[in-house]
């Protein structure tokens, strides 16, 4: 046992409002992490985010996605905001679609300032999928090379070289799909990303544990799971339409056609969902080299805290 | 030529070009002309000025709807269709069956840097010369250092003492 305060952690904590839990403390403890996932409302009202904000009390961190899928939402910077009001520690996602380099840097600067620790960068989705594909596409970055900006950032510098006085303290995460093909290119993508500076890697929801466990032994050979903290997606569902939607209609989601039929056969859809989800995350729990599990209860929020204490987490 | 006077032939070079405008126009014209003759053929080169075909096994892919320069992103379709164009299969993966064939991996493990827009439909021919971007990679060795391939053998032999 440490018998001298903290101090360290403390500021932090005091920088972040004195948050209960935070990602960082869950990292710096080693106990299995747990994340959440929000989306911010479309609508200029602080009310849904707030109420939103409740179902989370009981994960490390809330990631805030940033107009997912190409859909107009409120800013994920601000939501996270709002999420730091309510004593929740926000992972606010970034992506390189509607941003050029200049705009990213400003909000990785301003959104520190507010008081965000944990970037989650991303390539994004291509508008052409969501609601208003006539918009121009930046990608001036793509994700690796944000992650590798955004660590110069954390160690003092800008992409351009220019030295900042208070650099952002912020956790780095990526994202990667352990389901798309070929696992050699997919392999060769998250090693970049751990090299480029990534502290936390949350995986595309899991439904094929076989194939899941293949992607992590690729990932144990190349060393990464020592150098990161891998949180393996799982998505809780209720209705066996919505994974059908999202089989078809989200980019990179891949399903297999017995968890749909399960859903579809079950009695009470949503205790099947809940079972489906505990049972994914026990499996996943077991499996070397993951540190944690992210939540992403796509409109189906409330049942955050249920599922947390059913899987034991 | 050592790389000290390749250096020094560029940066001669850039001095002598960038105090004669006019001049520049016309030498980078040609070399636009030329390597459009060539590139464009061959491997449908979409002109971006910072080009990265010796690490993409000779396949551009700047035709990637979200001009990716570091591997595929995360929502190819099953099958290796494109996200953006469900018709189209995915510029990355004949970029890596094609990196396999010819034992160009390594390369593909490199990270490149964002791509210099002010450089767009300018020569890179020309820019490489000038030592405003670095030449095509020839050397694998340099790589394979930056990323440590070495890791995943460590790793291996740690779990199988």
């Amino acid at each position: 046992m440490r018998r001298t305060p903290n101090w360290g952690s403390f500021f932090t904590r005091m920088e972040t409002y004195g948050l209960a839990r935070t990602l960082r403390d869950a990292i710096d403890s080693g106990r299995f992490i747990v994340t959440g996932e929000l989306g911010p409302a479309l609508g200029a009202s602080p009310d849904l985010v707030r109420k939103k904000a409740e179902h989370f009390r009981d994960v490390d961190a809330v990631n805030v996605t940033d107009n997912q899928t190409g859909i107009v939402r409120q800013s994920s910077i601000a939501a996270a905001k709002l999420l730091l009001d309510e004593g929740l520690d926000p992972v606010v996602q970034m992506t390189c679609r509607d941003r050029n380099r200049i705009a990213l840097q400003s909000d990785i600067l301003g959104a520190s300032a507010l008081g965000v620790r944990n970037l989650l960068l991303l390539t994004g989705d291509h508008m052409v999928m969501g609601n208003q594909p006539d918009a121009r596409p930046v990608f001036d970055l793509d994700s690796i090379q944000l992650i590798s900006v955004a660590r110069g950032m954390r160690d003092g510098h800008l992409m351009n070289g220019d030295e900042l006085k208070r650099p952002p303290d912020v956790l780095l995460g990526g994202a990667a799909n352990p389901f798309a093909e070929p696992m050699g290119l997919r392999l060769v993508r998250i090693a970049k990303k751990v090299t480029a500076g990534a502290d936390f890697i949350q995986t595309q929801a899991v439904f094929d544990v076989a194939r899941f466990r293949r992607w992590m032994d690729g990932v144990r050979d190349l060393g990464l799971h020592t150098k990161v903290k891998i949180l393996a997606g799982v998505l809780p569902t209720r209705s066996a339409k919505a994974l059908e939607y999202m089989k078809n209609e989200v980019a990179g989601m891949m399903i297999p056609d017995d968890t749909i039929r399960r859903l579809e056969g079950a009695d009470d859809p949503a205790e099947e969902g809940v079972r489906l989800a505990c049972e994914l995350i026990r499996e996943l729990r077991d499996i070397d080299g993951v540190s944690g599990v992210h939540l992403m209860p796509v409109m189906w929020e409330r049942i955050t805290p249920r599922i947390v204490e059913e899987a034991g987490l | 030529m050592s790389e000290r006077e390749i250096s020094r032939f560029s940066s001669r070079l850039d001095g002598f070009l960038s105090a004669r405008p006019s001049l520049t126009r016309c030498v980078s014209g040609f070399g636009l002309l030329l390597e459009n003759l060539i590139k464009i053929p061959l491997f449908r080169c979409q002109r971006c000025g910072d080009c990265i075909l010796s690490h993409t096994a000779f396949i551009c892919s700047q035709r990637c709807p979200k001009r990716l320069r570091n591997g595929a992103c995360g929502g190819t379709r099953p099958g290796g269709y494109c996200e953006v164009y469900p018709e189209k299969r995915c510029i990355w993966y004949a970029i890596y069956a094609r990196s396999r064939l010819l034992g160009r991996v390594p390369m593909l493990t490199e990270t490149l840097a964002a791509h210099r827009w002010d450089l767009e439909h300018t020569s890179t021919w020309l820019n490489v010369f000038r030592g405003r971007e670095e030449g095509p990679t020839w050397r694998v060795g340099r790589i394979i250092r930056r990323l440590d391939l070495d890791v995943a053998k460590r790793a291996r032999q740690e779990r199988e003492p």
